[in-house]
């Protein structure tokens, strides 16, 4: 498992392969493991417009089985462009990154519940 | 099933002594009102105020809102949620139409969801138009945001259950009924009418994405058939407080026109058999697996066509498409009701995915147009929260003190069941 993540919460995280950049930077590494091969194990978006416009992003991907699936090539794509459209144009604030940073952490272990997954230290 | 709704009309709320209604005018016991919520020891202070339609009041960021009922034949309250489980979706409940219960506070920094009371603000929420009781909740210090929703959450149902008890003496204007036997009967009093379900899906997602049924947090189920009347009597819970323009508030859930709409269809074009709860997970395999079952559902139910409404943006799109395609593919008719993140001008693809099998879909609207708010005379809530409404971005607050945002930030205002302003105009 590959927990990709610009969060820093997350940066000692086990699996954690971390991106020391934007939330897009995120999207671009996920795109590029899915492309080699990776599945998807969360989706790359969050479900709610609100959290669309957080510093923040982590997604969780599995090992590489060697060839890139078209379902989650098209997804991820898809995802990336949605980002692009939803937050083009605008200036964004810092004032409520260390909130975003929780949330995103706190929908992280969700999601790894979700899997059957117990997170340590949680 | 069968549930008889009460309709008393609301046209004003004042605050006295006792709860009650004469001549449309609610009366709600405000300082018995707060004594109630503050029996929760996690609740610190409470404050209660009134926003009408007309007023120049701006409500900020709105939790959830609630319709104040009072049912006659079961527990009275959000069975699962503040009452013991009882089944909802039989009997008599009195309803005060017109009314509602809205709570606000910010569990996290950067929350949305605005409600104007007037202008142009009050064009796009519905809840412009209902008689709000604002209950400004704070919890005791030291709670984390999850602790904080659970408190705001439980007492907002609680605060609609006690305004509510106006309903139990009041003189009602109208009864509605909504009765629905078992498939068998309804398919044989209705055997050359298709057979049409309505799938529900939900957040399901974690802390501020989350809906409970019966107290049961759905993220937890796989998808479930359920009774359209247990919805429409209080057995569906908002939790989810992020995607203000559509998240469904509890309200809207209550009232849910899609149910509403299909019950009137019912035995005249169609054979309404129920309604289908599809949680919206975040992993990839939850996705398959609800995205599946939800189709297999339908299936195996006879379904001759489906309405599938979403909640949120973004990963739940996937979702939509997916059950879509299933759906098609077992040749069941589908059509999709969702809104659109098209851009500020409205030329950008719309959803986040697409399938060449969902070809009926009906938009509620852009959720990036742009509106500009005037200031208010009053905020209820926290008035830096209204000061970055667009989400965290700058440049949306003129120093009068209107907003310029997106849709995004206005509750209601997009809704995905199409409880919502919004319309569509023919050229």
């Amino acid at each position: 498992m590959i927990v990709v993540t610009n969060n820093p919460l997350l940066h000692a995280e086990p699996n954690a392969l971390f991106v020391d950049g934007s939330f897009r930077d995120v999207l671009v590494k996920v795109r590029d493991l899915v492309y080699s091969g990776h599945e998807l194990v969360t989706h790359p978006l969050f479900a709610s417009l609100g959290m669309m416009f957080s510093p923040y992003r982590t997604v969780v991907l599995g090992e590489s089985c060697g060839r890139a699936s078209d379902f989650e090539m098209e997804l991820v794509e898809h995802a990336i462009q949605t980002y692009d459209q939803a937050t083009e144009g605008r200036v964004r604030l810092h004032e409520y990154d260390d909130d975003y940073a929780w949330m995103d952490r706190s929908l992280y272990y969700s999601a790894m519940e979700d899997q059957g997954l117990v997170v340590a230290g949680k | 099933m069968k549930l008889e709704q009460g309709l008393i009309y609301i046209k004003d709320v004042v605050g006295g002594s006792e709860n009650a209604v004469k001549d449309g005018v609610l009366t709600v016991d405000v300082e018995g009102l707060k004594a109630h919520l503050l029996e929760d020891p996690k609740v610190k202070a409470v404050e209660v105020d009134f926003a009408k339609p007309g007023d120049h009041t701006r409500i900020v960021p709105v939790k959830d809102v609630i319709e104040p009922r009072f049912n006659f034949d079961r527990v009275n309250g959000f069975p699962g949620m503040t009452v013991k489980y009882n089944e909802c979706g039989n009997g008599r409940v009195n309803v005060l139409r017109g009314a509602a219960v809205v709570t606000i506070g910010d569990a996290v920094g950067f929350q949305e969801g605005v409600i104007d009371m007037w202008g142009e603000g009050a064009l796009w929420t519905p809840f412009s138009k209902t008689y709000n009781i604002v209950v400004d909740i704070t919890p005791i210090d030291g709670v984390d945001p999850h602790e904080h929703e659970t408190i705001v959450r439980m007492a907002g149902l609680r605060a609609g259950t006690y305004v509510g008890l106006a309903a139990e003496n009041a003189t009602v204007d109208e009864v509605k009924t909504w009765e629905l036997g078992p498939m068998k009967e309804e398919a044989e009093k209705y055997p050359d009418l298709p057979k049409v379900a309505y799938v529900q899906m939900t957040i399901s997602q974690g802390l501020l994405h989350d809906v409970y049924m019966y107290g049961v947090d759905v993220k937890e189920i796989i998808p479930t058939w359920f009774h359209p009347n247990e919805e429409l009597d209080s057995a569906i819970v908002s939790g989810n407080c992020v995607a203000a323009c559509d998240k469904i508030t509890t309200y809207q859930h209550q009232t849910n026109p899609l149910t509403e709409d299909l019950y009137e269809q019912h035995g005249k074009t169609i054979n309404y058999i129920g309604n289908i709860l599809s949680p919206e997970l975040t992993t990839l395999d939850g996705k398959f697996r609800n995205c599946d079952y939800t189709a297999k559902l339908c299936e195996q139910l006879g379904a001759d066509g489906v309405i599938v409404s979403e909640e949120g943006y973004g990963n739940p799109d996937s979702d939509l498409v997916m059950i879509c395609k299933r759906l098609e593919t077992r040749g069941i008719k589908t059509a999709l009701v969702t809104d659109e993140c098209s851009g500020w001008d409205g030329t950008s693809q719309p959803l986040t995915d697409t399938a060449p099998e969902a070809v009926a879909v009906v938009s509620s609207g852009n959720v990036s147009k742009v509106v500009e708010l005037e200031p208010a005379d009053k905020v209820l809530g926290n008035l830096k929260a209204a000061e970055t409404v667009a989400g965290g971005w700058a440049g949306c607050v003129g120093e009068d003190g209107s907003l310029k945002v997106e849709l995004n930030a206005v509750i209601g205002a997009t809704s995905e069941i199409g409880y919502h302003n919004a319309s569509v105009k023919l050229y």
